[in-house]
This record gives C-alpha cells, sequence and structure tokens, in this order.
C-alpha cells in the first residue's frame, strides 16, 4: 500500500485540530458566558422583582450556546500547529510543515521535512494539544448559580420563619385584648395582684406590638406561667410553713382549730380564734374582779392571749398567702386556656414545612363520622375507700401479675397504634366524696397541665387534654 | 525510494559526532565546548574563547585543525604584533631574469584554521587587521585583494583575567565572532584523565575525519534547514528584547543594559540553530535551537550599563530573563 501523501495527512490532521480546538473554545466560551451570565442574573434578581428570575433564566439557557457558537475564536493552522508541536515534543516540525505548505511550497527541503512530520504525527492525538480544561470561571461556573438559589430561596424561607401569619397576627391580637381585660377585671385580690396584672399587661402588649410568630408568642406565654408556677411553688411553700407554726401555737385542747387550719379552712380558723379571744376576754374580767387571788389565772389567759394573738397574725398572713395562690392560680388557668386556644391555631405553614420536610403531606383532616372503638373495663372499688380502687387490690396475686403484663403488653400496642384505646374506669359505688368537685377538677387540670408542660408533649395534642378537662368545667366557669 | 535529502542530513550527523568523537580523543571534557565550536565552523562563523590560561583553548583548536585535515596557523599576539604580521606583505624579491619584484608574502591568516592566541595583547590596529579579514574573507595589501580560503575559521583567544598592557576588544570586533565561548575547569575525574593523557607515555594520534569539500557542503546543507516564519519571528523577538528602548523588553533589559544584540547575533543565532537542528536530525530549524545558541552567539553582543556592571550582572543573567520573557506560543498566535 503506497504511503499516503504527506499534504494530505497534514491537511487532515490540520482538519482534526481545528475540530477540536472549535469544541474546546465553544465549552471554554460557553462555561466563561454562564459564569458571567450567572452574576449577571444575581444582581438582576436582587434588584428586579423576582419574577424577572424565570425569564432572564430562560434568556440565559438560550443566550449562551448560541453566543458561545457564534463567538468563539479558534486559532488559526500555524498555532494549532504549534500546540501540537508542543503538546508533543515534535521541535517545530508540524508548525513549519503548515507554514512552508502555505508559504514557500517549492522549498528544496519541504518534501523531506513533510515526510518527517508524517513520520512522527502518526498516530495522531489531537486531544494532546487540545485538552479540554476550563478556564477560572468555567471552574467557578457553579457559583453564580449557587448564589442565586441562596438569594432567591434564602429570603422565601426566612420570610417563613420570621413574618407573621395573618391569622397569627389576628390571633395574638384578640389574646392580646382578652389578657389586658382579664388583667383589669381579675378578682385577683392578694398581696401579689398588681406584680402579675403588670406581667399580664406587658404580655398583652408583646402579643399585640411585637410581630411574634406562634412560636415566640407561646414562648412568651410558657416564660410568664413558668414564672407564676415558681411564684406559686413558693408561696405554697411559705404557706406550708406558716400552717405548720400556726398548727403548734393552737391551745391543744382545741382539736377542731388544729384541724381547720391542717385543712386550709383559715376563715373558719379565723372565726374560731375570735371566739377563743372573746371568751378570753370573758375570762380575763372574771379574773380580774377575784381580784390578787385570779392573778396566776390572769398570767395563763394573758399568754393564752398572747399566743392567739400570734396565730391569728399568722392566719392573717395565711389567708393572704391564700388568696394570693388562688390569684396565682386563676392567672395560670386562665394563661393556660389561653394558650391553649393559640396552640390550637392551625399554622399552614409550619405544617407544610414540617411535612415537606418528611417528605409526606399533611395529614387529612380526621373523619368527623368515625368512632373510635374504646374497650370499656370496669373494676370493683375497694371497700371503705370510695374512688380508689385499682385493679392490684381488686385480683388475687396471680391475676395481678398476669394482668400487669397484658396491660404492659396492650399500653405497647395502644402506643404502636395497634390497637384501640383501653379505658379503665372506677364503678361508682354510690358513696360520696369528700373533696369539691371543683378543687378536684383544677387539681386535676393543673397536675395534667403540669405533666404536658413537663412531659413536652406537642401543642396540637395539648389541646385534646384542655378540651377534656374544659369539658368538665361548670357553665359558669366556662363563661370566663 | 530514499530521499537524499534524509540521507544528507544523516550523514551530517554521523560526520559531525565522527568529528567531535576525533576532537574528544585529545580533548578531556568540554563535551560541550567542542559540540559549539563544531557548530560554529558549520555555521560559518568564529570563535572567541575565553578562559584563564593553562585550560587548552590552543590544544583545542591544535586537535581541531588535525581533525579536519585543514591547514592551521597559530598567531600568538602580543603588543609588537604589526597588520602585516597577520595579513602579509609585499617583499622585494629578485626574480629569476634578475629583475627586482614585490611579491606578496602571504600572512599567517591565510590558513583554513587560525588561532588568534590573546588577541587582546596586541593594537587595535592589529586587531582590526584580523577582524577585517574574519568579516571580509579576503586581504587587501598592496591594492590588492587575496581572498582566504574556504573554510576559514578563526579561533581567537583572550584571557578574562586584566593584565598591564592589554587592549580589550572594541564591542564592533567582538560582534564579528559568531560564538564567545566561556572556558571553564574541568571536573575532577576529567583532569585525572588529562593527567594521564598528558604525563605518560600514552600517545594519541588524531587523524583527519572531514576533508575540506565535505565541510563546504555541510555549510551549505545547513543552510537548506527550512526555517518557518514564527521561527524566525521568535528569533527576532529574542535579539530586540535585549534592547532596552524595546516595548518587549524585561525590566531587567530595560535597567542594566545599554545597547543589545545586534542584527548579525539574529543571524548567528539562525545558523547555530540550523546546525544544531541537523545534528538532531531535521531539515527545520526550532525554536529549542535557538535556545541553545542564544547566550553563545549573544552574550558578547549585550553592553551593560555602569549600574549593571556594578550590580555584578552578567549578560548572560541578562538572557535568562530575555528568554523566559519571550513566548512563543503567542508569536505563532500572531503570525
Amino acid at each position: 500500500m503506497a504511503d499516503p501523501d504527506p499534504r494530505l495527512v497534514i491537511a487532515s490532521a490540520l482538519r482534526d485540530l481545528r475540530a477540536r480546538a472549535e469544541l474546546t473554545a465553544i465549552l471554554n466560551l460557553a462555561a466563561r458566558l454562564s459564569f458571567w451570565g450567572g452574576a449577571l442574573l444575581l444582581v438582576a434578581v436582587w434588584t428586579l422583582p423576582q419574577i424577572w428570575l424565570v425569564p432572564l433564566s430562560a434568556l440565559l439557557v438560550c443566550l449562551v450556546p448560541a453566543a458561545a457558537i457564534w463567538l468563539h475564536e479558534t486559532p488559526d493552522d500555524l498555532s494549532l500547529a504549534k500546540q501540537y508541536d508542543q503538546a508533543l515534543g515534535l521541535a517545530d516540525r508540524f508548525s513549519t510543515s503548515v507554514d512552508l505548505l502555505a508559504r514557500e511550497p517549492e522549498h528544496t527541503s519541504l518534501p523531506t521535512l513533510l515526510a518527517d512530520t508524517v513520520a512522527r504525527l502518526l498516530p495522531f492525538r489531537p486531544a494532546l494539544s487540545q485538552p479540554i480544561t476550563l478556564s477560572r470561571e468555567g471552574r467557578l461556573v457553579a457559583l453564580p448559580f449557587l448564589l442565586l438559589l441562596i438569594v432567591a430561596a434564602g429570603p422565601r424561607l426566612l420570610e417563613d420563619a420570621s413574618a407573621q401569619d395573618p391569622v397569627v397576627a389576628q390571633a395574638l391580637a384578640n389574646q392580646a385584648t382578652k389578657i389586658a381585660r382579664f388583667a383589669n377585671s381579675t378578682e385577683d385580690g392578694g398581696p401579689g395582684a398588681k406584680r402579675r396584672r403588670g406581667q399580664l399587661e406587658e404580655l398583652a402588649s408583646a402579643l399585640a406590638n411585637e410581630d411574634l410568630s406562634k412560636k415566640d408568642a407561646l414562648k412568651k406565654f410558657s416564660e410568664l406561667m413558668d414564672a407564676l408556677k415558681e411564684e406559686q411553688a413558693k408561696l405554697k411553700e411559705e404557706e406550708q410553713r406558716l400552717r405548720e407554726q400556726a398548727a403548734k401555737l393552737a391551745p391543744r385542747k382545741d382539736q377542731d382549730l388544729t384541724d381547720d387550719l391542717h385543712r386550709g379552712d383559715y376563715e373558719k380558723s379565723a372565726n374560731r380564734i375570735a371566739k377563743l379571744l372573746e371568751e378570753l376576754k370573758e375570762k380575763r374580767r372574771k379574773a380580774k374582779e377575784k381580784g390578787p387571788e385570779g392573778l396566776d389565772e390572769l398570767r395563763k389567759i394573758e399568754e393564752e392571749e398572747e399566743k392567739l394573738q400570734e396565730l391569728k397574725a399568722k392566719l392573717l398572713r395565711l389567708m393572704a398567702l391564700h388568696r394570693d395562690l388562688g390569684g396565682a392560680g386563676r392567672v395560670l388557668d386562665f394563661l393556660r386556656d389561653a394558650e391553649g386556644e393559640l396552640g390550637e391555631l392551625d399554622d399552614p405553614k409550619v405544617t407544610k414545612r414540617r411535612f415537606a420536610r418528611m417528605g409526606k403531606l399533611p395529614p387529612a383532616p380526621p373523619n368527623q363520622g368515625q368512632v373510635q372503638k374504646v374497650k370499656r373495663r370496669l373494676v370493683k372499688p375497694k371497700k371503705g375507700k370510695p374512688g380508689a380502687a385499682t385493679v392490684d387490690e381488686w385480683a388475687g396475686e396471680e391475676e395481678r401479675s398476669e394482668h400487669k403484663q397484658r396491660e404492659q403488653k396492650q399500653k405497647l400496642r395502644e402506643r404502636q397504634g395497634e390497637a384501640a384505646v383501653t379505658q379503665t374506669s372506677v364503678a361508682n359505688d354510690g358513696s360520696r366524696s369528700t373533696k369539691a368537685a371543683k378543687a378536684v377538677l383544677k387539681a386535676s387540670q393543673r397536675a395534667a397541665e403540669d405533666t404536658i408542660q413537663r412531659q413536652r408533649v406537642p401543642v396540637g395534642y395539648r389541646r385534646y387534654l384542655r378540651r377534656y378537662f374544659k369539658g368538665l368545667e361548670p357553665p359558669e366557669d366556662k363563661k370566663r | 525510494m530514499s530521499d537524499p535529502r534524509a540521507d544528507e542530513i544523516a550523514a551530517f550527523g554521523r560526520d559531525f559526532s565522527a568529528l567531535k568523537d576525533e576532537i574528544q580523543k585529545e580533548i578531556v571534557g568540554y563535551d560541550d565546548l567542542v559540540s559549539r565550536v563544531v557548530t560554529c565552523l558549520f555555521a560559518g562563523g568564529h570563535v572567541l574563547l575565553e578562559g584563564v590560561p593553562g585550560l587548552g583553548k590552543t590544544l583545542l583548536v591544535r586537535t581541531l585543525a588535525k581533525a579536519l585535515d585543514l591547514r592551521f596557523s597559530r598567531i600568538q599576539f602580543s603588543p609588537d604584533l604589526m597588520p602585516a604580521d597577520i595579513v602579509g606583505t609585499q617583499v622585494l624579491v629578485t626574480s629569476p631574469d634578475g629583475n627586482k619584484e614585490f611579491r606578496f608574502q602571504p600572512g599567517p591568516v591565510f590558513a583554513n584554521i587560525v588561532l588568534a592566541d590573546e588577541i587582546n595583547r596586541t593594537t587595535p590596529k592589529t586587531q582590526a587587521a584580523l577582524l577585517e579579514a574574519m568579516q571580509e574573507h579576503s586581504v587587501t595589501v598592496g591594492g590588492t585583494t587575496h581572498t582566504l580560503d574556504q573554510p576559514f575559521f578563526v579561533l581567537g583567544t583572550q584571557n578574562p583575567i586584566d593584565m598591564e598592557g592589554t587592549y580589550p576588544l572594541p564591542e564592533a570586533q567582538v560582534d564579528r565572532f559568531l560564538f564567545k565561548l566561556r572556558v571553564g575547569y574541568l571536573d575532577e575525574a576529567s583532569l585525572l584523565k588529562v593527567i594521564d593523557r598528558t604525563t605518560s607515555t600514552e600517545v594519541i594520534r588524531v587523524e583527519p575525519v572531514l576533508a575540506p569539500d565535505r565541510i563546504r557542503a555541510m555549510r551549505s546543507l545547513v543552510r537548506e534547514v527550512a526555517t518557518a516564519d514564527h521561527v524566525k519571528r521568535y528569533a527576532v523577538r529574542l535579539a530586540t528584547s535585549t534592547h532596552p528602548e524595546s516595548e518587549h523588553a524585561p525590566e531587567i533589559v530595560r535597567r542594566y543594559v545599554k545597547f543589545g544584540a545586534s542584527p548579525r547575533g539574529i543571524l548567528g543565532m539562525i545558523l547555530a540553530g540550523k546546525v544544531r537542528a541537523l545534528c538532531q536530525g531535521r531539515i527545520n530549524l526550532a525554536g529549542e535551537d535557538l535556545r541553545w545558541a542564544l547566550h553563545a552567539t549573544l552574550r558578547h553582543r549585550l553592553i551593560l550599563n555602569f549600574e549593571g556592571e556594578a550590580e555584578g550582572l552578567t549578560t548572560d543573567t541578562v538572557l535568562d530573563e530575555v528568554v523566559a520573557s519571550v513566548n512563543e506560543e503567542a508569536l505563532a498566535r500572531t503570525s
């Protein structure tokens, strides 16, 4: 087979180099244009309304390749040949051949040069002299688009996080009004009433004037309620202490007074003490009438009087504490209700975001027609202690342990949603409870609330508990 | 069918190597120096060797002459040497028929290889006589021009140490030498070999390997080497970058160079580069050939200013910066 014509080989090699160089130039220019286009787009998004983002992006996508194809510059044949010479160490053979073919095709040494060049040119590897390498802008092409993403999406996320939802804003404004009204009309007569009023007014002001999100508003509620609970705990501690001191001071023979003190019936205790003081007054008068013989008796009466006065002072303090506790309790109850109302408020953004993060859609609203299956189990009441029976006291030891295991399994299944909820209720044995239903309800409500707070029950679930206790409240309390 | 030109190129390479090997039978070390001297021979130029006494400069030239089977003459320059002692003179002779006539007596310059030893010891007038012969390849005495035989190759030597009574070659005269080569000290291994060869009974015979015709043919082949336009531009750019007023001159040239390389330097660079290309088996001149020849052809053509000399700069340092500053690929783009 005859050797190919060196000129044709050179021409073919140049064609390959040209094609490769064009591709490299187009890609490089496209990368550079994309970088700068992205940078311009970034500036445009910052300065123009975001509605321009899509059309500008589309324009960029169309323009960049067109501009790259139209505007790219390919080196001339001599430069390409020179690059190839340098890449493969051909000592300018290829470039000299190209130059002489163009300028001095009749050069006496040209045929020898061509033969030498072709011998070293094959196999031709244009990629070696025209590697597809990106310029600096090409390497950074992703940067403006990344910044664009942050600039375009960032404010929206921040908006979601910080901007107040109008529904929430309205709800907070309503709560602020309610709180302010409560603060002004509350029956709180304790020594700390003024302070609590101030705290409520501060909360109302924050809800009304600061652009709080639902989360921040609930946080404010929690902070105030925590402060009030702390105050309550201190007051209870002091009450307990004073009660003990008062019980020590109470006359031993007057068991009723001691019982009243223990029960917290301070009004009755106060009446009792007033009565005792009256009796002592009468005794004193009689003792005085006895003259010197009644001195000892008088002294005793005076000692008793002194004790009773001290007891009276402590009782007055206890009554004040009790009023304060009552006041704090009422404020706490009010705040819990308000918090519950706020917590019930659906925040579509929060829900959407939460579920979007989890990759799920928000749950469908509960089907109102469905009735949840509830198993009921009745337990015999304990004798002598109405309302206090448990299944442990009712069943034998073997049955108790079996039952305990079943109960544990059942609870596990309930938690996993595999079983219907089991309600255990104690049968009514007809006996009367000695405690006021209102006090029991309030105490239970508070205990439930404390548990909610301690256990960090999600806000959405709190409403069920609060509704339950709300449902048990007497009608007149619901109006508050 | 073999390419005659390719055969010539191969033959050139072989003969070059043969000559070099023959010289190095007697000259130990100095591989690069010998290559450059032989390159200069085939480029048709002259060489100025600079080095301290006792390094073998004269031996190199003698050995070269022996290897080439050319007429060799040595001119030991001294302050009292006259131009006529170099070029020759008219002498009054009696012809056979008894008449008195003037006959031209050629001087030592009428040889193929001339060793001009310690050229900087003679007066400028005498220097000029030699340098004129080097340039013109002819001598004019008594109105008659006598052409020098080809090849005519002058190797001048000068001692770099400043000595009393020396006449440094003017720059314009130095410019006539194609190459200025620095002869340095040999390494220990080479010195040991020198001792063995020169202080023993060993006799080294250097045989002629190239005839004058072959040298002439090789010289003409050198001129057949193809030079691309961008390579010429590269050579020109290298030379013009040595001029302080040039826009392409690097900072070191602007600051420390008084005068840059002359056009003769560019020609020398190209011719020397062509010889190298042929030695490499190429029929084209490449940028790497120019870079190889750059220092030897241009170091004696740059004149440093006072600041450059005060700084202790050498022209080699300046040339290194010049090479680094010129982008060869960019010149191909602008062709």
